[in-house]
C-alpha cells in the first residue's frame, strides 16, 4: 500500500515536469513568448543531442569532470582531516570549530578573483577554487559525522574485547555511514558549484564557459541545452547518492 | 540456615569476587567517590540483583566487573582471575535500553562477539548466532534489523548477544528499563528461563524492586555517594518464581525491607 | 598547551593579520596576489565615495530580491509545509533542483532582460528562495501536532490556532531560513554583478581585478564580507530576542563539545 502510493507520488513528479516542459513547448510554438528569448523545449533537447555528437563540446565536458574530480580528491582528504580533529581532540576542536564554522558560513565565490589573481585563469584556478568551495563543508560534516557514533555502541564493542582498529572499520565507519553520504552529496554540489561559477567567470575551455558565452552571444537554443545537461548532471548525481541513504537511513536510529 | 550458606561457599571458587573495591572520580583536590570499599562474592550459578539510589554507582561497580573501568582501589577476580580488561570469554555484558548496532541484522549483531576474533569461520559463528536466537526465543527473526523489532525483541537480542561466547558469567545494566510493565514482566521470565537453561552467573543492576525480589537469588542493596552495600538479602522464594508470589507475604515484606534501606540510604 | 581554546583561536586570527601585512611587503607574496593590508584598507577609504555609490546600486538590489527570494520562499514554504499532502509531493522535486548549479541560468536572465539591475534581481531571487521555502517549509511541517490539538481542546479557533500557536512555533525556523536565504541572496547579487554587469560592487571587483588593481579588489572583497557578516548578525540578534523560550542550542551528541548554534557569533571579530 505504502509502495503503491510512493509509486504514484513519483509518476505526479514526472507528470509535473513533463507538464512543465509542454507548457515551456506550448508557450514558445504559438508565439505566446519570444520564441527567439524562448526558444521551444523540442528544439533546445534536439540542440542538445547535437552538441553531444560535437567533439568540442565531449572535451569541454570532460575539462568540467576533471576539474570537478581532482578538486573532489583534494578537498575530502583535507577537510576530513580537519573535521576529524575538531570532532576528536577537545582542545583543537574549541579552537577550530568556530573558526571553520565562520569560514563555511560566509560566501565564497566573491573570493574567486583572488584565486584568478593566483592562478591564473586554467586548471590550477578551478580546481583550487573547487577545493575552497568544498573543503570546510566536508570538514563540518565529517565532525558531525563523527559525533554521530553513538558512545554506548564504542562501550558494547569494547566490552566484547573488540581491538582500537576493529573499533574504527566496524563501529565508526558504519556508524558515519549516513551522514557521511549526506555529506559527500552536499560536498559535490558546492564543489561542482564552485567549478561551475569559476568557468563562466573567467576560463577558456569547460561546460561552464560555453554556457557563459552562448548566453553572451544570444545563442538561446545552445544555452539552454547547456542549461538542461548541467542541471541532468547534478540532478543524476544528486538522486544516486540519495538512494544510498535511503539505503542505509535506518543505520541512524 | 545463614551457617550452612558460609560453609558451602567456603568449598567453591566463587564466580565474581570484589576485595575493597572503590571508585574516585575527578583529578586531585576535586574529587568524587562514587564506590566506597565494596567486597562481596557471588557463587557460581546464583543470580545477584544489585539495586539502589540514582547515582549510587551500581552501574559504575558492573562496568568495572565487565573491565570496561578500573577501579581506583581493590580488586575484582572473576572466575579466581583479576580482570583488567573487558575478556567476553569470561565476561559477557547486556546494555541498558537497546544497544544493538543498527546496521547489523539480529543474526549478525549476535555473531559481531564472535566475529572479533576469528577463531571460528563463519559458517559456524552464523550457526552459534542462530543457535542463541532460537535460546532467546527469536528463531525465524534473524535477517531482521533492529528497527523492525519491538523493545522486547532487541532486549532479546542483547541478550543473545551477550551469552555469544558461552561465557560464565552475565552482567546485566538495567536491561528492561525501556521496556513497558508487560513486556518486562514477560522478559523477566524469560531471562529467568534462560538462566536455568544456561546455569550462568547473573549480576543484574535495576532500579525496580518488584524486578529485583522476582529474579534474585540474593538482592543487594548499595547506598547513595560514596556507593557502599549496606544489606544483603536473600531471596527464599522457591523457583520457579510464579506471578502469583508477587502478591504472596514473604514477597511484600523482603520488597518492603529493601525499600526501607533504599529510602533511609538515599 | 598552556594556552586556552580561545586563545589559540585569536592567536591564530592575530597570525593571519600579521602574516597578510607581513608576506607582501618582506616580498614572499607578490603584492600583485595579496596587497598588505594596511595598503588593501588605504585603497577602500581613499575611493570611499566610489565604494559607496556602487555598494548603493548592490544594496537596493539585494532588497528588492530579499522580498521575492524570502517572501516568496516564506510564503510558499508555508503553503507547501502546512499542507503535507501537496508537501510531500512537491518537495523531492525542489531538493533535486536544489543539487543544480543555479548560476547557469545567470546567462539566460542577461538575455531575457539585460546586464541592468533586473537580471541581478531575476538570478538572486531564484538563488535565495529554494533554501528559504525548503527550511520554512520543513519548519512548519515539524510544528507537533500535540500544540495544535491542545489550542482545539482550549477552544482554539483555525484563525486563533494560525496565529497564536503555528506563527509562534514556526517563528525560529522562519527565521533562521531567512537568514540563510539573505545570505544567498547578498552572495547571488554580487556574483552576478561579477560576471556581467555595468555597476555594483561585484561590478567593482571584477573591474579592478581586469586592470590588475589588486588593493582595490580586496577593499571591495572586504566590504561584501562585512556585508555579508552584519546581515548575519543581524538576524541572529532578532532571533536571539524572538525565540527566547527555545532552549539555548540543541545539547551535544557527546558531552563537553559545544553546540554548533554559537559558533560563528563567537567568531566573527
Amino acid at each position: 500500500m505504502t509502495l503503491s502510493e510512493r509509486q504514484r507520488a513519483s509518476l505526479v513528479r514526472t507528470a509535473i515536469v513533463v507538464a512543465l516542459f509542454g507548457l515551456w513547448e506550448l508557450l514558445s510554438r504559438t508565439g505566446a513568448v519570444n520564441p527567439r528569448l524562448l526558444p521551444p523545449a523540442s528544439d533546445a533537447l534536439a540542440t542538445l543531442f547535437e552538441l553531444l555528437g560535437r567533439p568540442k563540446m565531449r572535451a569541454d565536458l570532460m575539462v568540467t569532470a576533471s576539474e570537478v574530480a581532482v578538486a573532489f580528491l583534494l578537498a575530502v582528504p583535507v577537510g576530513a582531516a580537519i573535521g576529524l580533529l575538531i570532532a576528536e581532540s577537545r582542545y583543537w576542536g574549541e579552537v577550530l570549530r568556530p573558526l571553520v564554522f565562520f569560514l563555511f558560513s560566509i560566501p565564497k565565490s566573491i573570493f574567486l578573483p583572488m584565486f584568478i589573481l593566483a592562478f591564473g585563469i586554467g586548471f590550477a584556478q578551478k580546481v583550487g577554487f573547487g577545493f575552497f568551495s568544498t573543503v570546510f563543508i566536508v570538514a563540518m560534516s565529517t565532525a558531525a559525522a563523527v559525533e554521530s557514533v553513538k558512545p554506548d555502541h564504542v562501550t558494547v564493542a569494547r566490552s566484547f574485547g573488540a581491538t582500537r582498529s576493529q573499533i574504527v572499520s566496524r563501529i565508526y565507519l558504519p556508524s558515519m555511514m549516513p551522514v557521511l553520504l549526506e555529506a559527500l552529496r552536499i560536498a559535490m554540489i558546492f564543489n561542482f558549484t564552485g567549478v561551475i561559477l569559476a568557468e563562466m567567470y573567467a576560463s577558456r575551455d569547460g561546460i561552464g564557459h560555453a554556457i557563459s558565452t552562448w548566453g553572451e552571444n544570444f545563442q538561446m537554443r545552445q544555452l539552454f541545452a547547456g542549461v538542461i545537461l548541467v542541471a541532468l548532471i547534478a540532478i543524476l548525481f544528486n538522486e544516486a547518492v540519495r538512494w544510498a541513504e535511503r539505503r542505509c537511513e535506518h543505520w541512524r536510529t | 540456615m545463614r551457617t550452612l550458606a558460609n560453609v558451602t561457599e567456603l568449598r567453591t571458587t566463587p564466580a565474581i569476587r570484589l576485595e575493597g573495591v572503590g571508585q574516585i572520580y575527578g583529578a586531585a583536590g576535586d574529587t568524587v567517590v562514587a564506590v566506597e570499599d565494596v567486597s562481596f562474592d557471588v557463587e557460581p550459578g546464583k543470580f545477584v540483583v544489585l539495586v539502589g539510589p540514582s547515582g549510587c554507582g551500581k552501574s559504575s561497580l558492573l562496568m568495572m566487573m565487565a573491565g570496561l573501568r578500573h577501579p581506583s582501589g581493590g580488586r575484582i577476580l572473576v572466575e579466581g582471575k583479576p580482570i583488567d580488561e573487558p575478556d567476553p570469554d569470561r565476561v559477557g555484558v547486556v546494555f541498558q535500553e537497546a544497544s544493538l548496532f543498527p546496521w547489523l541484522t539480529a543474526e549478525q549483531n549476535v555473531e559481531f562477539p564472535l566475529s572479533l576474533k576469528r577463531t571460528l569461520p563463519k559458517t559456524e559463528r552464523l550457526a552459534r548466532a542462530r543457535e542463541r536466537l532460537d535460546l532467546v526465543g527469536l528463531a525465524g527473526f534473524e535477517a531482521r534489523y533492529p528497527h523492525e523489532l519491538s523493545g522486547g525483541m532487541k532486549q532479546r537480542v542483547s541478550i543473545a548477544r551477550g551469552l555469544a561466547q558461552d561465557p560464565p558469567v552475565l552482567l546485566m545494566d538495567e536491561p528492561f528499563a525501556a521496556l513497558d510493565e508487560q513486556t518486562r514482566m514477560t522478559m523477566g521470565d524469560e531471562l529467568l528461563r534462560i538462566w536455568a537453561e544456561t546455569k550462568k552467573t547473573v549480576v543484574f543492576v535495576t532500579h525496580s524492586l518488584t524486578e529485583a525480589v522476582y529474579l534474585a537469588d540474593e538482592v543487594m542493596v548499595m547506598s547513595a555517594r560514596p556507593g557502599r552495600i549496606i544489606d544483603r538479602i536473600k531471596v527464599d522464594l522457591p523457583r520457579p518464581r510464579t506471578y502469583e508470589m508477587l502478591g504472596g507475604e514473604i514477597f511484600g515484606r523482603l520488597r518492603d525491607r529493601i525499600w526501607r534501606q533504599i529510602r533511609t540510604a538515599a | 598547551m598552556s594556552l586556552t581554546p580561545k586563545q589559540t583561536r585569536w592567536l591564530i586570527l592575530a597570525l593571519v593579520v600579521v602574516l597578510w601585512e607581513g608576506l607582501p611587503r618582506a616580498g614572499l607574496i607578490a603584492p600583485l596576489f595579496l596587497p598588505p593590508l594596511t595598503q588593501t584598507l588605504a585603497a577602500g577609504f581613499g575611493d570611499i565615495h566610489s565604494y559607496a555609490s556602487h555598494l548603493l546600486v548592490t544594496l537596493g538590489e539585494v532588497a528588492v530580491s530579499l522580498v521575492f527570494a524570502c517572501g516568496g520562499g516564506i510564503l510558499v514554504g508555508a503553503i507547501l509545509g502546512s499542507i503535507p499532502k501537496v508537501g510531500r509531493l512537491l518537495l523531492p522535486l525542489f531538493s533535486s533542483l536544489y543539487a543544480v548549479p543555479l548560476v547557469i541560468l545567470y546567462p539566460v536572465f542577461t538575455a531575457w532582460f539585460g546586464i541592468g539591475s533586473e537580471s541581478k534581481i531575476a538570478f538572486a531571487s531564484i538563488y535565495g528562495f529554494f533554501p528559504t521555502m525548503l527550511g520554512t517549509a520543513a519548519g512548519i511541517a515539524t510544528i507537533d501536532p500535540q500544540y495544535l490539538v491542545a489550542a482545539r481542546s482550549m477552544g482554539a479557533n483555525l484563525p486563533q490556532r494560525i496565529l497564536r500557536v503555528v506563527v509562534p512555533a514556526a517563528i525560529p525556523t522562519v527565521l533562521s531560513s531567512f537568514r540563510i536565504g539573505g545570505a544567498l541572496v547578498i552572495v547571488g547579487v554580487v556574483v552576478s554583478e561579477m560576471l556581467i554587469s555595468s555597476a555594483g560592487i561585484g561590478y567593482l571587483i571584477t573591474s579592478y581585478r581586469t586592470v590588475l588593481d589588486t588593493p582595490r579588489v580586496f577593499a571591495a572583497i572586504l566590504l561584501v564580507l562585512i556585508l555579508a557578516i552584519a546581515f548575519d548578525g543581524l538576524v541572529q540578534l532578532i532571533e536571539r530576542r524572538t525565540s527566547a523560550w527555545r532552549q539555548s542550542g540543541r545539547s551535544p551528541v557527546i558531552p563537553g563539545k559545544a553546540p554548533r548554534g554559537s559558533a560563528s557569533a563567537a567568531a566573527a571579530p
